[in-house]
């Protein structure tokens, strides 16, 4: 897991984001960018150079999983490691993030260890 | 108890007149006589219609009656002009209040986490550096003490620092009821504009039917309409003088 590389966070609240920013920060991370809903983070990820997005689900504009679908459909994008990070915890929400190819899902409320432990899955499957 | 005898009698008269078809219908029927019979059926139908009509006006009155209630009701009126604008300002208000503080904790956390780590990298430099060298002036005996104390610090320093690291970060992670609880009020608040609208669609029912209990902008009475404007239907407005006098003169002028 390559420490140096680009985060983008994407949560509708800010203080959201300053945790998830913070908890990166601790893990090790240090190049984060952030955005409010898919609708910004979109033009970001298009803009290229990240390595790994971190997305809430229940955004105004452009919800998480519309965004994690329009990255699955970008052939630039496609193979991005995508963690979703939201309060959202149907089953049926939940399968439909992994149909859509989310590479983990973490439920809000969480604890730092969780979100490492996730985030240290998702690469592990990557590079295994 | 007057209006369950009425029912009662009437329920009467109506079953005795089916029951008078009924017969007739089997009379014609048995004679083979179908066109007499058919327009027994026939009547049976229209009476049986017209009972439906008439409960669907009645039906219709009593909810027309409904509507305009609640719209003259002073108090819904309150509700929708006042209490429910009010009501999605205040929560609104909960959530920049919440984001706030959840802020203000965020910026105390990032601001000490690198003091902490900065104390916590100085006494570890310290305790390599009393191992090197203190050892070889502390040959003294009378100095060992300070040495002692120093590395028994230098110690409590580093456990503590991972002590309050953990308590930081059970601080940070707590602020994520910031999200949560603006997500479950921001829900909250969705739900009161749309009782909102509801309100306002079932009060603009109400005027177009019924101009006494039209409602009326508090503000807008206070502040003014402006002149009436030709082509827009305005029952409250005054047409000339004689109509204000009229007016006035049911008020005792």
């Amino acid at each position: 897991m390559d420490k140096n590389m680009n985060i983008l966070v994407v949560d509708d609240f800010s203080t959201m984001r300053r945790i998830v920013k913070n908890l990166l920060t601790e893990i090790g991370f240090n190049n984060i960018v952030e955005a409010d809903d898919g609708k910004t983070a979109l033009p970001i990820l298009e803009g290229g150079g990240i390595d790994f997005l971190v997305t809430d689900w229940n955004m105004p504009g452009m919800p998480g999983i519309d965004l994690l679908k329009a990255v699955r459909a970008d052939p630039k994008l496609s193979s991005l490691p995508v963690l979703m990070v939201t309060a959202e915890a149907k089953r049926e929400q939940i399968m439909e993030a992994a149909q859509a190819g989310v590479n983990g899902y973490v439920v809000k409320p969480f604890t730092a260890d969780t979100l490492k432990e996730k985030v240290d899955k998702v690469f592990e499957r990557l590079e295994g | 108890m007057q209006n369950a005898t009425n029912a009662a009698v009437s329920c009467d008269t109506a079953l005795s007149e089916n029951l008078k078809q009924a017969k007739a219908l089997v009379r014609h029927l048995e004679a083979g006589d179908i066109d007499q019979a058919d327009l027994v059926i026939n009547e049976l139908c229209v009476s049986r219609e017209n009972g439906i009509f008439q409960d669907l006006g009645k039906l219709t009155r009593e909810l027309h009656e409904t509507i305009n209630d609640i719209g003259s009701e002073a108090r819904l009126q309150d509700i929708m002009h006042n209490e429910m604008p009010d009501a999605k300002h205040n929560l609104n208000h909960v959530i920049e209040l919440t984001e706030d503080a959840a802020n203000q904790t965020l910026t105390a956390i990032e601001n000490s986490s690198p003091l902490l780590d900065n104390l916590s990298e100085r006494a570890t430099y310290l305790q390599r550096l009393l191992q090197g060298h203190m050892k070889k002036l502390t040959k003294n005996n009378e100095l060992s003490f300070i040495e002692e104390e120093l590395e028994g610090f230098l110690d409590k320093v580093n456990t503590d620092i991972k002590h309050i690291n953990k308590d930081m970060n059970t601080i940070l992670m707590a602020q994520g009821y910031q999200d949560l609880s603006g997500q479950i009020i921001q829900r909250v608040s969705k739900m009161v504009q749309d009782v909102e609208h509801n309100l306002i669609a079932i009060l603009k029912v109400n005027s177009y039917s019924s101009n006494d209990n039209k409602v009326t902008d508090d503000s807008k009475n206070r502040t003014g309409y402006g002149p009436a404007v030709p082509g827009i239907k305005n029952d409250d407005v005054m047409n000339s003088q004689d109509d204000v006098d009229d007016l006035l003169s049911t008020l005792g002028f």
